[in-house]
């Protein structure tokens, strides 16, 4: 703060009338009779202390009332760090945040075009000399705008060019960016600019940042926020889509359960549609979103061919923003895993046979294609078999495999592949567990303990499910009743030692022993049910929880990218732990147009990643591996949810994340004219002094007459 | 006869000399049918006879009457005893204050000639003591119109004078008064209250009656003033500098509580306690106070 009229604040002096008067002042006073002074003395004695403090604060507010009128009158101005009105140059950064919520259309427009109209406003008041750079908070980087720069031509032409990104901003690290790019320049005056809508998810990680750190270093840039949000309208978005089939098949209906949520304080009717492959499909009734509410909607439909299938949940009508009403999913009708079964040799008859009903299980959920079976291999025959090609690999009842089989499913695992092991009669617990050993421990999820069977216990005859872990991802999905799985009965199962070893435990019987184990091996899993599929040994493969079971089993470890859904602006990332060379990959983003690109290898591990980072728009992304026998992918880039909330980060919470004393807010984002005077000139604060000159006037004029009311006599000292 | 005299203003009297004291307690000497005596009938005049209603006395029957005609009748007096009433008014130093208007002396001494005219008009006998730190004046009570001239006169007399002792004076005439009478205390009590109540507890103790007028200024009550002021004790000629606007609140307190404690100890020792605010009308203040004393 500094005074322009220094002069007056000799004026000051004045403030030093009332302390000399207060100390030398003896008010006259008249003299008058008065009956007796035995209550006058005891009143005064009890009112001397608070009299001192009267006299005391009048004082001193008399004092301030002069204080402040001398500063007044010196004509106070507060000019900003790095604001000064000279004519040294500036170096400016300014930041658009131009994430999907700036889409959004307010009374005056979309944000973004309030946000760039500002910017342009702000690239006007620049002179020659000064350095500028413009960063968008997401989307597409400019890089010739984004580092400073005389040439002010590249900031306004990335201005011309921006457009509001599906993104979700961070404005934290936009400005820790800016902070730094700042630091190097040479250029005294130093300021970053903020256009945004001050929505209050940009800012987490800078809140978090300040619990941890504390506030940023005092000799930060002068920051100008300019808000661009203006009063909202009404809208609504679609938060989550969630499809609710284990494994969708053709002509078996799909339930498709959709969130959407009201984004405002109005009361809206909306109406949601679900396309498929560009074609509306289901279409809700009309419902009421109240104010902040949500309603959950499900639209059934059926898939009469197999294959990939892009789907979209919509809602019909317009609101504040399009970008939120929208979201998109990806789901394989169909899907054929490669599966591989290893047994004994065939039984006859048929359901004699150890893997029958695991077979037949597999083609009823379709897991094996289109009646191609799975690939049954023998003990023997696994020794030279090709596993890269399998997703799941069954081992059935099988007594032994020999070390180097052995050490072949250990890699096969670590490599990515699964392995579900069912062990019946033939599994002794001792030759399991050297395999076991032999493969350095990286075959089975725990060792084996022994073989029970309940014939031979005196108290029972058998056991029963207890636990299934509903929240293992396994077989969250399984919507059978509890009293289906509990009505499953094991009569001989292997127990095996979970304790240290790391596994989990998908399911239990009822005297706690675990039948369901399951453990990650490198990129793959081993999975261990403790019983046979025989009837001899349980009646599981008999019951109708055993389809079900199986089939998330499979899916869980066989198809566990399908329908990957990731935020715009995060990057596409697949592995392909079994591929050992490079590939080529075919991507097509939503815009239809074809990228052939190439996998790399993976850093420290073994095998090929994938990564594209440039998913700016929403949509599918399909994957078409070339040369290779995986699967395609679908990928479904939706914006994100957050994008919708419409939490500010208010001012004063800006202000404290910010650096206090060095942060201006503009007033008008459509007129900065007032904003820029103030930051040239400085504020004048003489309105402040004038309010605190009043202020303190109220104050004492309360205090002066505090102990000068005059109240009614009380009714009981009335005469009579 | 009474309208030449200082302290009786007849528009006072028009508005009090219709109504009456009823004294609660048996006191000696009261009008006939308006005060229950113990020597109700003695040494009275008959009048007449009246034939009995419900409610009037059995033992008031002529059975003389009864025998002759054989209807009831009871005997009427002319009038019965006559009550005794001490007046006992302050003139210490400080009954000469006044903010704007009359003093509590000379408001004390209207009270005092018409309390003494009514009670001269039943036919009471009325006396009159007067004191500040002494007895100044010891009029005995008495029923003549010459007795009651003579204390008009003294009355007009009489000035402020010394210090407050009221405890003492009123013990000394406790202790003198040998029959029953009623005692009137006006006075603006500055002195001990509990030597005060002690001494009115003495009156009560020997069966005497006791009003107490407690005069009091209206700026004594209210303490109205503003600017600094240089008060001077009337009594002490002390002087204390104050300023109102800090002591008012807490000065009222004190005043406040000085009353109540009056009030209520009077309450407790059934003493009639009038608190006398003498920007009252005296003679409203009175007709109020004798028409409340009257209510059963």
């Amino acid at each position: 703060m500094i005074f322009t009229a220094p002069m007056f604040l000799l004026a000051a002096l004045a403030a030093a009338i009332p302390i000399v008067l207060h100390m030398i002042q003896r008010r006259p006073a008249k003299q008058l009779p008065f009956a007796t002074l035995r209550f006058l003395r005891r009143s005064a004695e009890k009112t001397r202390q608070r009299k001192r403090f009267h006299d005391s604060l009048l004082m001193v507010l008399r004092a301030v009332v002069l204080l402040f009128i001398a500063a007044g009158l010196a004509r106070p101005i507060l000019r900003f760090q790095g604001a000064f009105g000279n004519t040294s140059h500036t170096a400016a950064v300014i930041l658009l945040d131009n994430s999907a919520s700036m889409g959004i259309a307010d009374a005056g427009g979309t944000r973004f075009e309030i946000a760039a109209a500002a910017a342009s406003q702000v690239l006007d008041q620049f002179t020659d000399g000064d350095q500028v750079a413009l960063m968008p908070a997401c989307g597409p980087a400019f890089p010739q705008a984004a580092r400073l720069d005389r040439n002010q031509d590249a900031a306004r032409q990335a201005l011309s060019q921006c457009r509001v990104s599906y993104e979700r901003a961070n404005l934290s690290v936009s400005l820790r960016q800016a902070r730094a790019m700042l630091q190097k320049s040479d250029l005294p005056n130093k300021r970053i600019y903020i256009l945004s809508d001050m929505q209050q998810v940009s800012w987490e990680d800078e809140k978090s940042s300040q619990e941890q750190v504390g506030q940023i270093d005092v000799a930060s840039p002068l920051v100008i926020v300019i808000d661009c949000q203006q009063a909202a309208k009404a809208n609504a978005a679609v938060q989550q889509v969630e499809l609710k089939s284990p494994m969708p098949r053709a002509g078996t209906p799909l339930k498709v359960l959709s969130t959407v949520a009201s984004a405002s304080q109005a009361t809206q009717q909306r109406r949601v549609e679900l396309l498929i492959d560009g074609v509306v499909a289901a279409s809700s009734n009309d419902f009421v979103l109240p104010p902040d509410g949500r309603a959950s909607l499900e639209l059934t439909i059926t898939f009469r061919s197999p294959g990939l299938h892009h789907g979209e949940v919509r809602l019909v009508g317009e609101d504040g923003s399009k970008f939120d009403d929208r979201r998109f999913f990806a789901v394989t009708i169909d899907q054929a895993v490669p599966i591989a079964i290893v047994k004994n040799q065939r039984q006859s008859p048929a359901y004699l046979d150890e893997a029958y009903y695991l077979e037949q299980a597999l083609a009823a959920a379709g897991m094996v294609g289109n009646g191609t079976g799975a690939t049954c291999f023998s003990p023997a025959e696994l020794a030279t078999a090709h596993l890269d090609p399998f997703h799941v690999v069954f081992c059935v009842n099988v007594p032994v495999f020999d070390p180097e089989t052995g050490q072949k499913l250990a890699d096969y695992i670590d490599r990515g592949g699964n392995m579900i092991w069912i062990l019946g009669d033939k599994v002794d617990p001792d030759v399991y567990n050297r395999m076991n050993r032999a493969a350095k421990e990286r075959l089975l999820p725990a060792p084996l303990i022994d073989r029970r069977n309940a014939a031979r216990q005196q108290s029972r005859d058998s056991w029963h499910i207890s636990f299934l872990d509903k929240h293992h991802r396994a077989i969250s999905n399984l919507q059978e009743p509890a009293w289906l799985y509990e009505s499953v009965l094991i009569y001989d199962h292997v127990r095996c030692a979970v304790d240290n070893s790391g596994a989990l435990v998908l399911a239990r019987l009822d005297d706690g022993e675990p039948l369901l184990t399951e453990k990650r091996f490198g990129e793959g899993r081993s999975i261990m049910l403790g019983t046979s599929l025989q009837s001899s040994a349980s009646n599981l493969s008999l019951r109708p929880i055993f389809l079900p079971l199986i089939t998330q089993l499979t899916r869980y470890l066989g198809d566990k990218n399908t329908g990957t859904s990731i935020t715009a602006g995060q990057p596409i990332v697949v592995d392909y732990p079994r591929q050992t060379q490079p590939f080529s990959i075919e991507l097509t983003p939503p815009s239809g147009e074809v990228l052939r690109l190439r996998t790399s290898p993976r850093a420290a591990e073994k095998g090929q990643t994938f990564r594209y980072p440039e998913t700016h728009n929403v949509g599918i992304y399909t994957l078409q591996p070339l040369g290779s026998p995986n699967a395609p992918r679908a990928i479904s880039v939706n914006v994100d949810a957050h994008e919708s909330d419409p939490l500010r980060l208010e001012r004063q919470q800006l202000e404290k994340l910010l650096q206090p004393g060095s942060t201006v807010f503009a007033d008008k984002a459509d007129d900065l004219t007032s904003t820029f005077a103030s930051l040239r000139e400085g504020k004048s604060l003489w309105s402040v002094f004038l309010i605190g000159v009043l202020t303190v006037l109220i104050l004492e004029t309360y205090v002066a007459n505090r102990f000068t009311a005059r109240s009614s006599l009380p009714n009981s000292l009335r005469s009579g | 006869m009474l309208t030449g005299y200082r302290f009786l203003e007849p528009r006072a009297l028009a508005r009090v000399k219709n109504l009456a004291i009823i004294a609660r307690g048996v006191v000696e000497g009261f009008i006939s049918g308006l005060h229950a005596s113990p020597y109700k009938g003695f040494s009275a005049e008959f009048a007449e006879h009246r034939e009995y209603a419900p409610g009037d006395d059995p033992r008031r029957l002529d059975y003389r009457m009864l025998g002759r005609t054989d209807r009831l009748y009871v005997k009427e007096y002319e009038e019965e005893t006559n009550m005794r009433v001490q007046i006992l008014l302050d003139t210490s130093g400080s009954m000469g204050y006044s903010y704007d208007g009359l003093t509590k002396l000379q408001y004390a001494s209207y009270l005092t000639a018409i309390l003494a005219y009514l009670m001269t008009r039943q036919q009471d006998a009325v006396g009159l003591t007067t004191f500040d730190n002494e007895m100044r004046l010891d009029m005995p009570a008495r029923t003549s119109p010459r007795h009651f001239s003579e204390m008009m006169q003294r009355v007009e007399a009489i000035v402020p004078g010394a210090e407050t002792d009221i405890a003492e004076t009123l013990h000394a005439l406790a202790s003198r008064f040998k029959r029953r009478c009623l005692v009137v205390l006006i006075s603006d009590l500055y002195d001990e209250p509990d030597a005060v109540l002690r001494a009115l507890h003495h009156f009560r103790h020997r069966h005497h009656e006791v009003i107490l007028f407690h005069v009091l200024d209206k700026a004594e009550l209210e303490f109205p003033f503003r600017d600094m002021v240089s008060f001077v004790d009337l009594e002490t000629n002390e002087r204390m500098r104050v300023d109102p606007a800090y002591v008012r609140d807490e000065y009222r307190s004190q005043i406040r509580q000085f009353v109540e404690d009056y009030r209520r100890a009077c309450a407790d020792a059934q003493i009639d306690y009038v608190l006398a605010d003498t920007s009252t009308p005296y003679d409203f203040m009175l007709s109020k106070y004798i028409a409340k004393r009257g209510r059963p």
